[in-house]
């Protein structure tokens, strides 16, 4: 499923190594930045809670929230002044979560001009209490939120996945000198509340994926949960099969591949997820992880041609390298088309 | 062989014919993966080898210097360069 963002735009300075995910969850927090401990020192004392008891800590499941971090110092400058729950989750998620206002700027200008999250803060949800009301207060109250989605999210991503985050009414793009992990890419999928009021209205599925999977990261946390209780994901996706099924189609036409096997390769990948996605949501399955999503809508479609379509759309889109087990040539499309053609049948009529 | 296999051109064409027909859903789409599918074919033509990132497409086709070109795929380039701006 494409999300159909004003702007998605990636972000392509952050260096930061992971140093993979601890075994436990120790009582402190442990990381280190190298050439910048002097911040590690004033950041630390901040935390007044153990890590445990930091609300929203998933405590059922310590191995996948305790990574260690190893910044370098180019990373250092963007903690000065954040608030600690901001480390927690740069901790939790990754460091490129770090958005917005350091703390003690946001603390100066507060007085001043209330904060975009203020109006929500002052009536949690009380004004969302259906679903008409839900749109009306996205369109009236034009709150912030910024959420985490994908493989992070669901807490299964790998090392080369991207890091998926959806900012609602954030207008100014992602300041540019911040450093982006060194295996992982941030696309910023961004919606201005407006759009993200007639998706809302109109049942999108993006934002069922949003809701559902998502974990919000900045905004006002009750107001979130209203609009999400309040919620209901369209029953029909008619028109986006048909979409993504001719789409499918035109790919399959002709010879598009030839001087072009690994960008047909992603577009047919693309094209094939999000007719997936919308088949499975069609009938109530709601899934979102591409191979699930591919091998559950297509049971017939093979494990070699699901693995070729990730690993070319993971090399177009984001430089991944092609595993040297395979090589990947006009033969494999001929392979993949051959095995498309008899997986998916595009006369299905959606039931 | 054409440079560009002549379904793709067909969108590159009918996009600039009537552009508002290409603004949302599956046409959209559509147009989109014609223009990297008609870059990489033009690359792997001109240049005899195929860009494997969306990313090295768009500089290789942006940033190679005129000199570098053949004459004959001057002006080619220089007007998948326009519609890729536009």
């Amino acid at each position: 499923m494409e999300p159909r963002g004003r702007e998605r735009h990636r972000w392509a300075n952050r260096e930061v190594e992971w140093a993979g995910a601890r075994d436990s969850i120790s009582i402190e927090l442990h990381w280190s930045f190298s050439g910048s401990t002097d911040r590690t020192a004033m950041l630390t004392p901040t935390l007044e809670k153990p890590f445990s008891t930091i609300p929203g800590v998933d405590d059922d499941k310590p191995k996948q929230i305790a990574p260690r971090l190893i910044c370098n110092s180019a990373f250092s400058p963007p903690f000065d002044g954040y608030h600690p729950r901001s480390i927690y989750h740069c901790v939790r998620f990754e460091p490129s979560i770090l958005l917005g206002m350091p703390r003690s700027q946001r603390d100066s200008t507060t007085a001043a001009k209330l904060s975009p999250h203020r109006p929500a803060q002052s009536k949690p949800n009380g004004m969302i209490k259906n679903r008409r009301s839900a749109v009306q207060y996205l369109r009236s109250e034009k709150p912030k939120f910024v959420i985490l989605i994908g493989s992070s999210a669901r807490k299964s991503r790998k090392l080369d996945s991207d890091i998926d985050i959806v900012r609602i009414e954030y207008h100014k793009a992602v300041p540019s000198n911040l450093k982006k992990p060194k295996q992982a890419e941030v696309s910023y999928i961004d919606y201005d509340a407006n759009k993200f009021s007639e998706l809302y209205r109109d049942g999108s599925l993006f934002l069922y994926h949003i809701f559902t999977e998502g974990e919000l990261l900045r905004g006002n946390r009750s107001s979130w949960n209203a609009l999400k209780r309040h919620f209901r994901v369209s029953t029909d996706f008619r028109k986006e099969i048909i979409e993504n099924r001719k789409f499918l189609r035109w790919l399959q036409r002709g010879e598009k591949f030839r001087g072009a096997t690994i960008p047909y390769l992603a577009y047919t990948f693309r094209a094939l997820k999000n007719l997936a996605i919308f088949l499975l949501a069609q009938n109530r399955d709601f899934v979102f992880e591409k191979r699930t999503a591919l091998q559950r809508a297509f049971p017939r479609l093979d494990q070699k041609t699901i693995t070729v379509l990730i690993d070319a759309n993971n090399i177009f889109e984001r430089g991944s390298k092609l595993p040297s087990s395979y090589d990947v040539g006009p033969n494999t499309v001929m392979y993949v088309r051959k095995e498309i053609a008899d997986a998916v049948p595009y006369s299905q009529t959606c039931r | 062989m054409p440079i560009v296999d002549e379904d793709t051109l067909k969108t590159l064409r009918n996009a600039v014919e009537s552009p508002s027909d290409y603004s949302s859903g599956e046409e959209r789409n559509e147009l989109r993966a014609a223009l990297d599918l008609a870059a990489s074919q033009i690359t792997a033509h001109v240049f005899h080898f195929e860009m494997k990132t969306r990313m090295m497409l768009r500089r290789k086709l942006n940033k190679t210097p005129a000199n570098d070109i053949p004459e004959e795929y001057k002006e080619l380039i220089s007007i998948h360069q326009q519609i890729a701006r536009d």
